[in-house]
C-alpha cells in the first residue's frame, strides 16, 4: 500500500508533464468542433464558455452594438501574472466584417480556443502569450452574419451592414433584394431563356452551362445556345422594372475607415462619412484607446492571399524601405505556411480600396497588418492549379455529395418568362468545406502566431560605463530588437503617429550633462540633443532585427545608482539599475 | 502652468476703443436671444449640440409660421467657426434683423442661422494669435511629449497682445530667413541675392519655451480645429485635424443639423474661405483625379454671378487664400450638394489717399523733376494693411517691433499685427455687413431651385396604347443639386414615378431617378408608351404621375386616357 500511494503520487506528479509532451492533440476546457460553421448567437456562447473556462487568461468586452443591436465583443487574451494587457505589445484580430466571409469568424475563435489550449502546454506558445496580448473581434458585422446564416443568400450576398440603405435611391430603403425563387434556401444563378443566347448546357453533364462560340461555323452562321445570364435570383420587387437593385443593407464597411475615405463617387459603398456605421465606430474607438497594438489582421474570403496596403496607387511611396522589408519577411514566411496563397499588395494585385480597415491600422495607425483572404479553390486540386467547371463538378460531386448544388428548375419568371434556377447554393463557394475547416483555421492562426511573435522584444544588449575626469562618466547603452517589427514603423515616424519612445537615464545623485544616439554603432561620436538629455525622443524607434546605440554623459560619484528605461507604446518597457563604477 | 495674461482677457482681438464698441461672440448671442424674444411669432433659438468644452452650439430658425418651417426650403448660414473672426458671429446676428423685415420671403423659406459654430475658439483664452485660433478645447499633444497644452503662444513683454517675435542675428543651427523690408522696415521679407541681401531674422509666435524642449509656443490650449474636421478632403496628419473626419461635438452637431433639415437648398459659410469674392479655379483635381479641389467646373458660372452678387452687396474686393480640405463650407457643397457659398465677409479696404502738400500759389512754377517712384514693399497685401492702419485706424492695428530679451532665444524684437485686425471689420461696419449677409441670404432664397410639372401630356396612338409625356424644370436658378453633389450621388435625388402597373408600360421607367436639375432652366422630359387598363376608352383608370424633390415637395397630376389634369402640389 505505501508503495502503492508513493507510485500514486508520483503519477500525479508525472502525469500532467508526461501529457504536455506526449500528446500531439491538445484537451481543451470547452468542447468545441472546428468542422462546422456558427451562427452569431452560437460564437457568442462560445465566447462566453472559453472566458468562462479559463478565466485566468481571457476577459470578453463588449464594446458597441451594430446596427441591429447586436453586441459587438473583443476578447483579450492575456497573462495578467505576466502584467496588464496595455503594458505588451499586442494582436489584433478580427473577422467577418463582410458578413458572408463566414469562416474568418471560426478561424478568430479557433486561435482563442488553440492558444488557450496550448497555453502552458506547448512552450513556444506560452512563451508568446507570456509576453504578447491578443485582442479578438470574432465578427465586425454580426448583423450581415445573421442575415447570411438565417435569409436566403448566395456565397457573395450579405456583404453589407444591415443598416437600411436606399441603394435605388427612390425613398424607400432595401425594397427589392434576390428572392429565393426555387425554395432551396439560397439564392442561385438565373439563365434566362434565349434563341440566341450566349450559353448552352452541356451535353455530357447538363448541370454545367458552357459558353457557345463566338467564331463563325464553317458555314458563315453564329452559333447560338439557348440560356443567356440573368443575374441572381430575385424578381422586381418594388415594380420600377428593375430586379434586385435594392436588398438589404448595399454598403462596405470595409471600405468607412478613417484612412484615404472617399466619397462615394470616387469609392463605391464608402457610407455617408467615415466611421458612419455603429460597427466601425465602435471598433475605431476602442482601438484608438490601444496604442499597444503592434500587429493586425482581419480575416477576409476568399482568394487565398496575404494582403498588405496599399490601396491606391498613389500611396505605394508609403511602404518601402524596413517598413516593407517588414511585411515582404512575414508575408513570405505565411505564403509558405499557407499552401497556394500568395503574398499580394491590395491595389496591385486586388483591386483599389480607399477607407479599408487594414490601411487604417497601417497608414493611419502605424501597425504592420495584413488580409488574409480565406480559402482558395485551388485547394481542392492536387496541384494548386485553378479548377476548370467540370473538374469543379468533380469535386462537388465526389467529395461533397452534391451537397453544394441545386440541380437547375425551369421556373416561370414574372419579368424574364422562362428562367432556370439552381446551380451552386451559399455554401458552394469562397467557404472551405467542413472537413477542411479546421486546417484553414490552424494554418492561418499558425501564421498570425508568427505574425505576433514578431512584435517587437527589446533588451539590453550592452551598457557600457567608462569614467573620464571630473566625475564624469559615459554610458553606452545599446537596444536590440530581436523581432522583425521595429518598435516604431517608418510610416509612424514620418506621419508622427502615436507617441515617440523614450530613453530616460536617471539617478538621484547623477545629473546627465549630454545624450544623443550614435549614428555609428562602433563610431566614436554621437549626435547630442539640445534640450532634455535626460528623456531621448527616439522617433524613428528600434528597427526590426537590429540594434540602436545611444551615450548618455553623466555627472555624479563612484557608486551612485543609474536607472536606464527604453519605454514606448508597441513593446515591453525595459528597465536597467546599476551603480556608477569603473568595472564594466 | 502657464498663464494667461489679464489684458489679453479683457482686450480680445483690438484694444483701444474705437468710435463703436466690440460687440463680443457672447454680446451678439445675447442680442440673437432677444431679436428671438422680440420676434417669438417668427423666430424661435434651440441648442443643437455642445462644444468640447460643453458650451451649446444654438440655432436661430426664422420663418413666417413656425409651426410649418422645416416644411420649406431653407437656406442655412453658419459662422463662428473661425476664432481669428470672432466678427462673424456679430455679422451673422446682425443680419437676422434685417430678414426679419422681409415677410414676403419668410412666407415662402425657413431661415436657420447658427451664428457661433464653434463656440470654445472665443472663450477668453482663445482670443490669441491669428495662426492658431481655430480649435476647440479638447487637449492635444502637438509636440507628442507627453504633456498637454504645456506651450502656448503668451504675451510675453506684456504689450497686451500676442504678436510675432524675430530673432537677431540667431546661431548657425538656427537659420536666418528674413530681413526687413528696405522699402518698409516694418514688414519683413525673405532675401533677395540679386540685391545683395541677407536674412538676419529668424520668425517665432510670441512665446516662451515653457517645456524646455527648444520649441516656441509649440503645443497651445486645445485642439481640434472644427473647419478641418470635416470629411471632403480631410487633412489627414495635420495634428488640427483630429483623429479622424467627423470625431467632435462640434462638427457631429452640424452634420446632425444637416440630416436632419433636408429642405435646405442653398448655405452661406462666413469663415476663413471665400469662394465669392474670388471663384475657385475648377480646373485642379485632387490625387484621386476625380474630385475638384474646391470647385466643380459644372457650377464655376453659378459661383461667378453668385460671387458679383455678393461683391454688389458687400463691397468687398479683397480675399485672403485659404485651403479649404476638411472644411464644413467644402462639405456641404460636395457631399450634400448644397449650394453653398463661403466668405470672409470683410477683406482689406483701401487705404485714404495721403492729403497732398499745399500748393503754394507764389512759387515760382518750376516744373518739379519726376521723384523717383518709391519701391512697393514685397509684401504688398501687408503694405496695403500698413496704409490703412496708418491713415485711417490711428496705428491700432500694428505694434512697432521692440526689443525684448528672450529667456532663451536672447535679443528679439517683438511686434507686428494685432491678432484680429487683419480679418475683423471695424465694429462701426457690422450693421452695414449684416445687411450684406441678409441681402444675399434673400437672394438665395430668390433664386433657390423650384421644381415643376409642365406639358404634360396624353394621347391615344394605337387603340388601347397611349403616349404619355412629361418635362420637368428647375424654375429657380440655383441648381437642385450642385453638379460636384450630382457627381458624388450623396444628396437626394428628384424621383419620377408613374402608377401604371409596370407590365403595362411598354416603354419607359416607372420609377426614374434624377440626380439633380442644373439651374437656370435645367429641364428633363419623360416620354411613355403606356397600355390602358381597359379596351374601353369611357372605363379608364387613371394613372398619377408623381415628381418628388424633398427640398420642394411633391407634385401629383393624372392622366385618363387623353385627359390631363393640371399637376397639385401636395403638401407633406
Amino acid at each position: 500500500m505505501k508503495i502503492g500511494k508513493l507510485f500514486s503520487a508520483l503519477l500525479l506528479l508525472v502525469i500532467p508533464v508526461a501529457s504536455a509532451t506526449a500528446q500531439q492533440q491538445l484537451p481543451g476546457k470547452v468542447n468545441i468542433a472546428w468542422n462546422r460553421f456558427y451562427d452569431y448567437p452560437d460564437v457568442l456562447k462560445m465566447a462566453n464558455d472559453l472566458v468562462a473556462a479559463y478565466p485566468n487568461l481571457l476577459s470578453l468586452q463588449e464594446i458597441g452594438r451594430s446596427s441591429l443591436n447586436r453586441p459587438l465583443i473583443v476578447i483579450t487574451l492575456n497573462n495578467p501574472a505576466t502584467g496588464a494587457d496595455t503594458s505588451k505589445p499586442a494582436m489584433w484580430i478580427d473577422g467577418n466584417i463582410h458578413g458572408n466571409e463566414i469562416q474568418s469568424t471560426e478561424t478568430v475563435m479557433y486561435s482563442v480556443d488553440y492558444l488557450c489550449r496550448a497555453y502552458g502546454k506547448v512552450p513556444a506558445l506560452t512563451q508568446l502569450v507570456d509576453r504578447c496580448a491578443f485582442y479578438f473581434l470574432p465578427s465586425v458585422n454580426p448583423d450581415g452574419r445573421a442575415n447570411w446564416f438565417n435569409q436566403q443568400n448566395s456565397p457573395h450576398s450579405s456583404r453589407t451592414g444591415m443598416q437600411p440603405t436606399d441603394d435605388d435611391r427612390d425613398g424607400v430603403c432595401d425594397d427589392d433584394g434576390p428572392d429565393d425563387l426555387d425554395g432551396d434556401g439560397s439564392i442561385g444563378q438565373m439563365w434566362r431563356k434565349d434563341p440566341q443566347g450566349s450559353h448552352r448546357r452541356n451535353a455530357r453533364d447538363p448541370r454545367i452551362l458552357e459558353r457557345v462560340s463566338t467564331e463563325l461555323r464553317p458555314d458563315g452562321t453564329m452559333e447560338y445556345g439557348e440560356w443567356s445570364m440573368a443575374g441572381s435570383e430575385g424578381i422586381d420587387n418594388d415594380g420600377d422594372g428593375r430586379v434586385n437593385e435594392d436588398g438589404p443593407g448595399g454598403y462596405d464597411m470595409n471600405r468607412n475607415w478613417p484612412a484615404d475615405w472617399q466619397p462615394e463617387h470616387v469609392q463605391n459603398g464608402a457610407g455617408d462619412f467615415p466611421l458612419c456605421f455603429p460597427e466601425t465606430k465602435a471598433v475605431a474607438q476602442w482601438i484608438l484607446k490601444h496604442p499597444n497594438i503592434a500587429a493586425g489582421q482581419s480575416y477576409h474570403n476568399a482568394g487565398g492571399m496575404i494582403l498588405r496596403g496599399p490601396g491606391a496607387n498613389y500611396l505605394e511611396g508609403e511602404y518601402v524601405g524596413a517598413d516593407r522589408a517588414t511585411y515582404d519577411s512575414i508575408a513570405n514566411v505565411g505564403a509558405e505556411m499557407l499552401p497556394f496563397y500568395r503574398s499580394m499588395v491590395i491595389y496591385q494585385d486586388l483591386y483599389t480600396v480607399h477607407g479599408g480597415f487594414v490601411n487604417w491600422l497601417a497608414e493611419s495607425l502605424g501597425v504592420i497588418t495584413f488580409t488574409n483572404e480565406l480559402w482558395s479553390d485551388k485547394r481542392i486540386m492536387q496541384n494548386g492549379s485553378d479548377p476548370s467547371p467540370e473538374q469543379m463538378t468533380r469535386w462537388r460531386d465526389r467529395l461533397l455529395f452534391g451537397q453544394t448544388t441545386t440541380d437547375w428548375k425551369e421556373l416561370q419568371h414574372p419579368e424574364y418568362g422562362t428562367v432556370l434556377i439552381g446551380g451552386g447554393n451559399k455554401w458552394s463557394s469562397r467557404i472551405p468545406p467542413p472537413f477542411m475547416l479546421e486546417e484553414e483555421a490552424h494554418r492561418n492562426f499558425a501564421f498570425t502566431a508568427f505574425h505576433a511573435e514578431q512584435m517587437p522584444l527589446l533588451r539590453f544588449q550592452s551598457i557600457l560605463i567608462k569614467p573620464m575626469s571630473d566625475g564624469l562618466w559615459m554610458i553606452t547603452i545599446e537596444i536590440a530588437n530581436d523581432r522583425r517589427i521595429p518598435t516604431r514603423t517608418l510610416r509612424a515616424e514620418k506621419k508622427h503617429i502615436g507617441m515617440p519612445d523614450r530613453l530616460t537615464v536617471d539617478g538621484a545623485n547623477i545629473t546627465v550633462v549630454s545624450a544623443g544616439p550614435m549614428p555609428q554603432r562602433l563610431g566614436t561620436t554621437f549626435e547630442p540633443v539640445r534640450f532634455n538629455p535626460q528623456e531621448l525622443a527616439v522617433d524613428g524607434g528600434i528597427s526590426g532585427l537590429s540594434t540602436e546605440t545611444f551615450r548618455f554623459i553623466v555627472q555624479g560619484k563612484a557608486g551612485a545608482a543609474v536607472r536606464v528605461k527604453y519605454s514606448g507604446e508597441k513593446f515591453r518597457d525595459i528597465e536597467e539599475s546599476f551603480t556608477l563604477s569603473a568595472k564594466p | 502652468m502657464f498663464w494667461i495674461p489679464i489684458a489679453l482677457l479683457a482686450v480680445g482681438f483690438c484694444s483701444d476703443p474705437p468710435a463703436a464698441p466690440i460687440i463680443t461672440p457672447r454680446d451678439a448671442i445675447a442680442q440673437a436671444r432677444t431679436i428671438v424674444q422680440n420676434n417669438r411669432a417668427r423666430a424661435s433659438i434651440t441648442t443643437i449640440g455642445k462644444s468640447w468644452s460643453g458650451q451649446p452650439i444654438e440655432a436661430i430658425t426664422l420663418s413666417e409660421n413656425l409651426v410649418d418651417a422645416q416644411k420649406k426650403p431653407a437656406i442655412l448660414l453658419v459662422s463662428g467657426l473661425d476664432g481669428s473672426r470672432p466678427s462673424s458671429v456679430a455679422i451673422a446676428v446682425a443680419s437676422i434683423n434685417k430678414l426679419l423685415e422681409t415677410p414676403e420671403i419668410l412666407k415662402k423659406n425657413t431661415f436657420y442661422l447658427i451664428p457661433c459654430a464653434n463656440p470654445d475658439v472665443f472663450l477668453d483664452t482663445f482670443m490669441s494669435s491669428d495662426s492658431r485660433a481655430n480649435r476647440n478645447t479638447r487637449p492635444v499633444d502637438e509636440d507628442r511629449d507627453g504633456r498637454i497644452d504645456e506651450d502656448p503662444p503668451r504675451d510675453i513683454n506684456g504689450d497686451g497682445a500676442i504678436t510675432m517675435m524675430r530673432r537677431i542675428n540667431p546661431p548657425a543651427n538656427d537659420p536666418p530667413t528674413h530681413l526687413a523690408d528696405p522699402n518698409e522696415p516694418r514688414l519683413l521679407k525673405t532675401p533677395d541675392a540679386t540685391k545683395n541681401q541677407r536674412a538676419i531674422y529668424t520668425l517665432y509666435t510670441e512665446g516662451l519655451d515653457s517645456d524646455h524642449d527648444g520649441l516656441i509656443a509649440e503645443d497651445e490650449i486645445g485642439g481640434v480645429d472644427i473647419d478641418r474636421n470635416f470629411p471632403h478632403r480631410w487633412p489627414e496628419f495635420d495634428p488640427s485635424a483630429g483623429h479622424f473626419q467627423m470625431s467632435e461635438p462640434e462638427s457631429q452637431a452640424l452634420l446632425k443639423f444637416v440630416f436632419e433639415h433636408p429642405r435646405i437648398v442653398g448655405a452661406l459659410v462666413i469663415g476663413r474661405w471665400d469662394n465669392l469674392v474670388k471663384t475657385p479655379d475648377s480646373k485642379p483635381r485632387d490625387i484621386t483625379g476625380k474630385t475638384p479641389l474646391a470647385l466643380d467646373p459644372g457650377d464655376a458660372s453659378t459661383w461667378e454671378e453668385m460671387g458679383r452678387k455678393w461683391r454688389d452687396l458687400s463691397g468687398q474686393s479683397r480675399t485672403v487664400d485659404c485651403d479649404p480640405s476638411g472644411s464644413f463650407a467644402l462639405w456641404l457643397y460636395a457631399h450634400r450638394g448644397i449650394a453653398t457659398f463661403a466668405t470672409q465677409a470683410w477683406g482689406r479696404p483701401d487705404a485714404s489717399p495721403i492729403p497732398a502738400a499745399p500748393v503754394d500759389p507764389a512759387a515760382p512754377a518750376t516744373p518739379t523733376p519726376p521723384a523717383n517712384t518709391p519701391e512697393k514693399a514685397a509684401d504688398e497685401e501687408g503694405a496695403g494693411w500698413l496704409a490703412w492702419n496708418d491713415r485711417d485706424q490711428d496705428g491700432r492695428g500694428f505694434l512697432p517691433w521692440t526689443p525684448f530679451n528672450h529667456p532663451t532665444l536672447g535679443p528679439v524684437e517683438i511686434g507686428g499685427f494685432r491678432a484680429g485686425f487683419r480679418s475683423n471689420p471695424p465694429p462701426s461696419e457690422i450693421p452695414k455687413l449684416g445687411d450684406a449677409v441678409a441681402g444675399f441670404l434673400s437672394e438665395l432664397a430668390t433664386r433657390q431651385p423650384k421644381i415643376s410639372l409642365r406639358n404634360l401630356k396624353s394621347k391615344m396612338s394605337a387603340p388601347g396604347v397611349y403616349e404619355i409625356e412629361a418635362e420637368i424644370f428647375n424654375d429657380g436658378w440655383l441648381p437642385t443639386a450642385t453638379a460636384m453633389g450630382r457627381t458624388n450621388n450623396q444628396p437626394v435625388p428628384i424621383i419620377v414615378r408613374i402608377s401604371t402597373p409596370k407590365d403595362r408600360i411598354l416603354s419607359g421607367q416607372r420609377v426614374t431617378i434624377v440626380d439633380g436639375l442644373a439651374g437656370a432652366g435645367g429641364q428633363k422630359s419623360f416620354r411613355w408608351l403606356v397600355q390602358s387598363s381597359s379596351a374601353d376608352p369611357n372605363n379608364l383608370e387613371s394613372t398619377i404621375l408623381e415628381v418628388k424633390w424633398e427640398p420642394c415637395g411633391t407634385y401629383r397630376a393624372s392622366i385618363t386616357g387623353e385627359k390631363v389634369t393640371l399637376p397639385t402640389e401636395v403638401i407633406p
